[in-house]
């Protein structure tokens, strides 16, 4: 029987509960983050950063906490240290001969030998997700997505999954694990090895190219994840943000959506600077599993959508495609103007990185420089899971950031606001601003996008007992829960993160907190 | 594990006013008496008072000191009498019966 949630406002007050102590106390630059997906396939950790040497997780179906293998971070691990979740980074490559609907033999290597079986528990008695494309040529031209009920063990194993395919997938075919992986920064003078991967499903780290960063990280950096799992309340991962969309021509720039449906309704631009991913080509198999960035489009129905760069192959005129986020990780940090971004999503691979003005060989888009330089307290939440308002006022586009820096300055960045770029919208006015409300040090948020339509983002201020929420739909901060429990002192970092109950039809988000400058772990149930 | 043992004064006299004893007045004395003589108690010989033990069974120490920590009452006793559990108990009776 599907769970039913009875809160009554007013007479059901939200309520924190204290769980499990971390392992070690954190202290400046401690962050923790979680995988914001919205169906099964969310990861059930939540994993800290304590310091350079270490990372811990927290079951938060067990409520118990394990130090994962030190990362063995280069820098000055302190204030401006960051971590950010992307779950659609993890092993990636082609498959090799013998598969069958039922099982596949990886030919590319994993970045690390697995056990027997490991892949089919994440941690929850669930195995990780794997994406099958079969573009190889004279494969299908599908792409289907199976969970991992079992594996050989080695860097090529043979993987089981948990229903079959509707397709032999053949040599060459492409597999995708989307189990995520865990981006950890250190702070201090940049240096190689300031900047690694965990990879969550061989539990190993991959050191990623820190070129382009600041010469020193500190203050405090805010990370954004705009992976394509990520989608809106109404959608599940893979779906992106009208579900399949038939094309209804091709050229070898650009894709038309449709006349009737889906994207028939978008506005001119609304979706520039998103990804479109091609999923299936029964006529052009090689085709699918394309991604490129959209760098204009006109208006619906039959949307014309011109992209960045020219398809390698082009896909055939009447190609399934998806509209999704771009897999851009976003970075502000160290009180500059200056935003960073890394293509880590999307099973990219690594390059430098690219800056305002300055686009890097990882391909991310170089963002247009923010408005006011960010300070200690900058935090940041974006709008994918929303459900828009009717007039679309409110895009899934926006990101609200929060300058910081002991000021209550909201920034806006509409990532469609201009080619390649985004466009930053300075200062903008929001219900609930106050000069009594403002963001500093120990200041720190996260998005909930499962539940109350994807309109909330959580926001611990200044590392204090006081929390609050923004309305991203309606530009609203309002105060939230307040914590009974004393705080230790303030230090910046990522101190809140999410978890999502699910059973069928019903989530329930839980809000985390991780003490300042202490282990004392609590959470609450976002009832309303 | 230690025993300790309380001295607690029971004091048995109780005026009455012959002229408006009431049945009920009865009963409560009648009980009052009965209850202190089913309890272990004996006689100070130095007050010439009634008194009972009471024995009580604990550990660690009987001081509720400051408390220090979100975690953790300092000095009530074992590990497991914790705010972790009392929170969780208050979260169980306010939150849990509204997920069903």
């Amino acid at each position: 029987m599907t769970t039913t949630l009875g809160f009554k406002d007013l007479i059901d007050l939200p309520q924190w509960r204290t769980l499990a102590n971390s392992i070690t106390a954190t202290a400046a630059g401690s962050c923790i983050c979680d995988d914001d997906r919205h169906d099964v396939s969310r990861d059930p950790y939540l994993y800290l950063l304590i310091n350079a040497t270490t990372f811990q997780r927290y079951n938060t179906k067990n409520d118990e906490w394990q130090t994962l293998t030190s990362p063995a971070l280069a820098g000055t691990f302190g204030a401006g240290a960051g971590s950010v979740f992307v779950p659609s980074a993890g092993p990636s490559g082609t498959l090799a001969t013998g598969n069958t609907t039922s099982s596949v033999i990886l030919s590319t290597a994993l970045p690390a030998a697995v056990g027997v079986n490991q892949l089919a528990n994440r941690g929850d008695g669930i195995g990780y997700k794997i994406r099958i494309v079969g573009n190889a040529t004279g494969s299908s031209g599908k792409t289907e997505e199976k969970y991992i009920i079992g594996n050989t063990g080695g860097t090529t194993p043979t993987i089981y999954l948990d229903s079959a395919l509707s397709f032999t997938p053949i040599a060459g075919d492409r597999y995708e694990i989307l189990a995520g992986r865990v981006m950890l920064m250190s702070a201090g003078t940049l240096a190689a090895g300031i900047l690694k991967a965990y990879d969550i499903a061989t539990n190993s780290y991959i050191t990623l190219t820190q070129t382009n960063l600041p010469a020193t990280i500190g203050t405090d950096s805010e990370f954004i994840a705009l992976d394509e799992q990520y989608v809106p309340n109404t959608r599940n991962p893979g779906e992106g943000f009208f579900g399949n969309l038939v094309a209804t021509a091709t050229s070898s720039t650009s894709i038309t959506g449709q006349a009737t449906g889906g994207d028939a309704g978008v506005l001119a631009n609304e979706y520039r600077n998103f990804q479109i991913r091609i999923v299936q080509d029964t006529t052009t198999p090689t085709a699918v599993g394309q991604r490129r960035i959209i760098s204009s489009h006109t208006a619906g129905p039959s949307p014309v959508y011109t992209l960045s760069t020219a398809w390698t192959v082009t896909p055939s005129a009447n190609a399934t495609f998806v509209i999704e986020n771009n897999n851009d990780v976003i970075l502000s940090t160290s009180a500059s103007t200056t935003m960073y971004s890394y293509r880590m999503g999307g099973f990219t691979a690594d390059g430098t990185w690219s800056y305002s003005g300055t686009v890097g060989t990882n391909g991310a888009l170089a963002y247009a420089a923010r408005p006011g330089a960010s300070g200690a307290g900058t935090c940041a939440i974006p709008s994918w899971g929303l459900t828009l308002d009717t007039a679309k006022n409110a895009r899934y586009s926006y990101i609200y950031w929060f300058r910081g820096g002991a000021t209550n300055t909201l920034d806006l960045l509409d990532i469609a606001g201009a080619a390649g770029t985004g466009a930053w919208t300075g200062a903008i006015v929001y219900g609930g601003q106050t000069g009594a409300t403002t963001f500093t040090t120990g200041t720190s948020s996260c998005y909930d996008a499962a539940t109350n339509s994807g309109k909330y983002g959580y926001i611990s201020v200044n590392g204090t007992q006081r929390f609050a929420r923004f309305d991203v739909l309606n530009r609203v901060l309002e105060p939230w829960c307040y914590l009974p429990y004393a705080q230790g002192s303030a230090v910046v970092g990522e101190k809140v993160a999410t978890g999502l109950f699910i059973d069928g039809t019903t989530k329930l988000t839980f809000l985390y907190a991780i003490q300042n400058t202490g282990s004392v772990f609590w959470n609450c149930a976002i009832q309303r | 594990m230690s025993d300790v043992k309380y001295c607690v004064p029971v004091t048995l006299k109780r005026t009455v006013s012959i002229d408006s004893l009431s049945v009920t007045d009865l009963y409560a004395a009648l009980k009052s008496i009965l209850n202190a003589l089913l309890r272990p108690m004996w006689v100070d010989p130095t007050t010439s008072r009634v008194k009972a033990d009471v024995t009580a069974t604990q550990s660690g120490t009987w001081n509720v000191g400051t408390v220090t920590t979100t975690t953790t009452l300092t000095n009530l006793g074992t590990a497991n009498v914790t705010g972790m559990y009392i929170d969780r108990t208050a979260w169980g009776q306010n939150i849990r019966p509204r997920i069903t």
